[in-house]
C-alpha cells in the first residue's frame, strides 16, 4: 500500500512575471510522494518552497510541468473542479493559521466539511473526535481570538482533517509559534502520517524534524538539490558577523537587491533601522560562501 | 455558509446598522412617498365622496371631478327630475381656481350650492352657516387658520368679494380644498345661468344605482352618467396618476441611495474580509457559493431594513398627519409589495460590487503572513 502515489509532479516550473523582472521561483521540479509518507520541504527564504506548494495544492498553476493528486491530474483541471479537490483530497495548514475570525473553534473545523456534498452528519462525531484529541475541547466554543498561537494552529490541523484528506500540505506551520508549542505541532503532524497513513508534506525550518522524516527534499533557487547530511549553506549575519546557516535561517531581510540573513530578530531589527551603518563594513555584501559538497 | 453569513454580520453591528439605517431611510422616503401621495389622493375624492348623490350626470364625454369641467344645459337639468326612479336632483356648479385671502391664495374646488340643497354641500361645519347666500363663502377650517380668517372676513374669488359665513372641515388637502358659494354667484363668475356642472341624483330605495345611471343615460340626451363608485374611482385613479411620476422619481432616488448605501458597506466589509474569502476559496468553496454568501448578506440587511422602515413609516404616519393635518397618509398593500420588490433589487445590486472583490480574491492569499 505504500507505493502508492499520491503526488507526482513533474518538470514543475512558476516564472512570476515577464520578461526583465521575470523571478523564476520553481524550476523544473519533479517528485513523487507516496502514500504515508512524511517528507519536508527546506530551503532558504525565497528558494521557493511557498510556491512549490502553492501549486502542489491546486491554489496556483504552474507555468509548465504537471501534477497529478492521487492519480487525477489537476495542471489540466477547469477552474471549477480545483476547489472541489482541495475541499476533498487535501488538508491545508498555513503559518498564518487562517482561521476564520467569526467562527468559533468547533464551527473553523467544521467549515470544509460543508463544502463537501453529504459530508455533514459524520462530520460532527469526527469533530469532536479531532477536538478530543488535539485537547481542544475546552475551547470548542471560543473565538480566534480568544485562543493561543498553539491551539490556533491545532483548530487548523483539525479542520485540515475533517474531510479525511490523503495529503497534508503545511507551509511552516511553526513559523508563528515559539519553539516548544512548535515541536508539538510538529509531533501532531507527525503522528497524522505514522498513525493514519495520512501523506503529509511540511514546509520548515526546524532541523530537529530531519530525524522523523522520511525524506528532506531541499530547495534552492526553485531547484532540488541533493545536500549531504552535514552540509550547510553559511552566511554572514552582517550585523554581529555571526555565522548563520542559510537552509535553517528563517530571519532574512532584502535590502537593495541582495537578501542578508540573520542570527537573531535582535540583529534583524538593527539592520532595518540603520543598513548602511552595516553594509559598509561588510566586504562581502552577498556574504555566503558554499561549504557543501554540491556544485 | 448561512452560519458564516449571519455570524460575519454579527461580529459587526455598526456596519450592519449603517447599511440597515440606509436601506431602512431610503425605503421609508419611498413608503412615506407613495403613502402621502395615496393619501392626498384619498383627500381630492373627498367631495364625491361625501356629496351625497347616488349618481352623477354630468356632460358628455366627461368622466371626472377632478381636473375636469363640465356643462348641463337647463333644459337638460329638467329632464333629469323626470326620469322614474329619480327621487331628487341637485344640481351644482363647479369649476377649480383660487381663494385668496390676504396675501395667499389658495387653489380650490369652488361649488355653487343652490339655496336649500338637500345634497353637495359641506358636511362637517366648525362654525356658521352650511349653505352660502348670495356674497358668502364656506371655507375649509386648515384654509381659515393659515390665513388668519374669521367669520365674517373677506376672500376674494375670480375678482369677487365674498365675506365668509361658515367654516367647514374635512375639505383641505394639500392638492386642493373645496370652498362653497351661492348658486347665483358661480353663475355669475361663470356666465352660465340655468345650466348647471354635474347634477347630483338620488333614487328611490327600490332603484339600484347602477340602474338609475343607465336609465338617466338612456332618457337624457347629451349626458354621461356615472354611479358614485364608479365617479370616485375615476377621479381617486386620475389623481394617483398625477403623482405617478414624481413617486417614480423618488422610487429611482430611494433605490439608488439603497443600493449605494448597502453596496459600499457591503463593499467595504468584504474587502477587509478579502483575506477571509481567500481563505474560503482555498480550503475548496466554489465561486457561487461565495457569491452566495455575500448576497445572503445583502439581503438579510435589505430584509431587516424593510422590516424597520415599514415599521417606522406606519409609526410616522399618524405623527406626520396630526402634526400637518393637510397630509394625509394612506399605505397601500400595492405599495409595500412593490417596496418588497425594490428591497430584493437593492439586494441583488449591492451584491455586485462585492461579488466582483471576491472574484478577484486569490486563494494564493493564505501563504501571506
Ligand atoms: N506572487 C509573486 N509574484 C512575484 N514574485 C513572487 C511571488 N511569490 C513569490 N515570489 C518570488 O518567488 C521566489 C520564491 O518565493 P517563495 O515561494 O515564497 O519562497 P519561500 O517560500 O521558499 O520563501 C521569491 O524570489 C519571491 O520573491
Ligand atoms: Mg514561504
Amino acid at each position: 500500500m505504500r507505493e502508492k502515489s499520491i503526488v507526482r509532479a513533474t518538470g514543475l516550473t512558476k516564472v512570476y512575471g515577464s520578461g526583465h523582472t521575470a523571478v523564476r521561483a520553481v524550476d523544473n521540479v519533479s517528485l513523487d510522494v507516496r502514500e504515508g509518507e512524511l517528507v519536508l520541504i527546506m530551503g532558504p527564504s525565497g528558494s521557493g518552497k511557498t510556491t512549490l506548494l502553492s501549486m502542489l495544492g491546486g491554489l496556483l498553476r504552474p507555468t509548465s510541468g504537471h501534477i497529478f493528486i492521487n492519480g487525477v491530474e489537476i495542471t489540466t483541471l477547469s477552474e471549477a473542479r480545483l476547489p472541489d479537490i482541495r475541499a476533498r483530497e487535501i488538508g491545508f495548514i498555513f503559518q498564518a493559521f487562517n482561521l476564520l475570525s467569526s467562527l468559533t473553534a468547533e464551527e473553523n473545523i467544521l467549515f470544509p466539511a460543508g463544502l463537501v456534498p453529504g459530508g455533514d452528519r459524520r462530520a460532527r462525531q469526527r469533530a469532536s473526535e479531532l477536538l478530543d484529541r488535539l485537547a481542544l475541547s475546552p475551547r470548542r466554543r471560543h473565538l480566534p481570538r480568544d485562543l493561543s498561537g498553539g491551539e490556533k494552529q491545532r483548530v487548523a490541523i483539525a479542520r485540515a482533517l475533517i474531510n479525511s484528506p490523503r495529503l497534508i500540505l503545511a507551509d511552516e506551520p511553526t513559523g508563528n509559534l515559539d519553539s516548544k508549542t512548535g515541536h508539538e505541532v510538529m509531533m501532531i503532524l507527525h503522528d497524522i502520517a505514522r498513525d493514519e497513513g495520512r501523506t503529509v508534506i511540511i514546509v520548515t525550518h526546524d532541523p530537529r524534524l530531519e530525524d522523523v522524516a522520511d525524506r528532506i527534499l531541499w530547495l534552492e533557487d526553485g531547484k532540488i538539490r541533493d545536500r549531504k547530511e552535514d552540509a550547510h549553506l553559511w552566511a554572514q549575519d552582517p550585523v554581529c558577523r555571526m555565522k548563520v546557516d542559510q537552509w535553517t535561517a528563517s530571519l532574512f531581510a532584502t535590502y537593495q537587491g541582495v537578501r542578508y540573513f540573520f542570527c537573531s530578530q535582535r540583529c534583524l531589527d538593527k539592520f532595518r533601522r540603520e543598513p548602511q551603518a552595516y553594509l559598509v563594513a561588510t566586504a562581502k555584501p552577498q556574504g555566503s560562501e558554499h561549504t557543501s559538497g554540491h556544485s | 455558509m448561512i452560519r458564516l453569513a449571519l455570524k460575519n454580520l454579527a461580529q459587526e453591528p455598526g456596519r450592519v446598522l449603517i447599511s440597515l439605517g440606509g436601506v431602512a431611510a431610503a425605503l421609508v422616503l419611498l413608503l412615506l412617498m407613495e403613502g402621502i401621495f395615496a393619501g392626498v389622493s384619498e383627500l381630492i375624492v373627498a367631495y364625491p365622496q361625501n356629496a351625497g348623490a347616488d349618481v352623477w350626470v354630468m356632460q358628455e364625454g366627461v368622466s371626472n371631478m377632478h381636473m375636469a369641467s363640465s356643462l348641463v344645459p337647463e333644459a337638460t337639468k329638467g329632464a333629469i327630475a323626470q326620469v322614474p326612479g329619480v327621487a331628487e336632483a341637485t344640481p351644482i356648479l363647479y369649476f377649480s381656481n383660487f381663494v385668496e385671502a390676504g396675501e395667499q391664495r389658495w387653489f380650490s374646488y369652488i361649488v355653487g350650492l343652490p339655496e336649500n340643497a338637500p345634497r353637495g354641500g359641506p358636511w362637517a361645519m366648525k362654525e356658521g352657516a352650511a349653505t352660502p347666500r348670495p356674497g358668502e363663502a364656506v371655507v375649509p377650517d386648515v384654509l381659515a387658520r393659515k390665513s388668519g380668517l374669521h367669520l365674517g372676513d373677506d376672500v376674494t374669488i375670480v375678482g369677487r368679494r365674498l365675506r365668509v359665513a361658515g367654516i367647514s372641515t374635512g375639505t383641505f388637502s394639500m392638492a386642493n380644498s373645496i370652498t362653497f358659494l351661492s348658486y347665483e354667484d358661480m353663475e355669475g363668475i361663470l356666465g352660465t345661468p340655468g345650466a348647471a356642472s354635474y347634477v347630483l341624483v338620488t333614487g328611490g330605495p327600490e332603484v339600484p344605482a347602477s340602474v338609475l345611471a343607465q336609465r338617466v343615460r338612456q332618457r337624457v340626451p347629451g349626458v354621461n352618467t356615472m354611479t358614485r363608485e364608479a365617479f370616485i374611482a375615476s377621479d381617486r385613479s386620475m389623481a394617483r396618476q398625477m403623482g405617478v411620476d414624481v413617486i417614480q422619481v423618488m422610487t429611482l432616488v430611494g433605490f439608488a441611495v439603497g443600493v449605494l448605501v448597502v453596496g459600499l458597506t457591503m463593499y467595504t466589509a468584504t474587502a477587509n474580509r478579502a483575506r477571509e474569502y481567500g481563505i474560503i476559496k482555498a480550503l475548496g468553496a466554489r465561486g457561487h457559493s461565495l457569491l452566495a454568501l455575500v448576497a445572503f448578506q445583502t439581503i438579510v440587511i435589505a430584509g431587516l431594513g424593510f422590516g424597520a422602515a415599514v415599521g417606522i413609516a406606519y409609526l410616522a404616519g399618524p405623527l406626520i398627519q396630526m402634526a400637518m393635518p393637510e397630509i394625509a397618509v394612506l399605505y397601500p398593500a400595492s405599495g409595500l409589495a412593490r417596496l418588497a420588490v425594490a428591497s430584493l433589487g437593492i439586494a441583488f445590486l449591492a451584491s455586485l460590487l462585492p461579488a466582483y472583490r471576491i472574484s478577484r480574491v486569490e486563494p494564493a492569499v493564505v501563504f501571506k503572513e
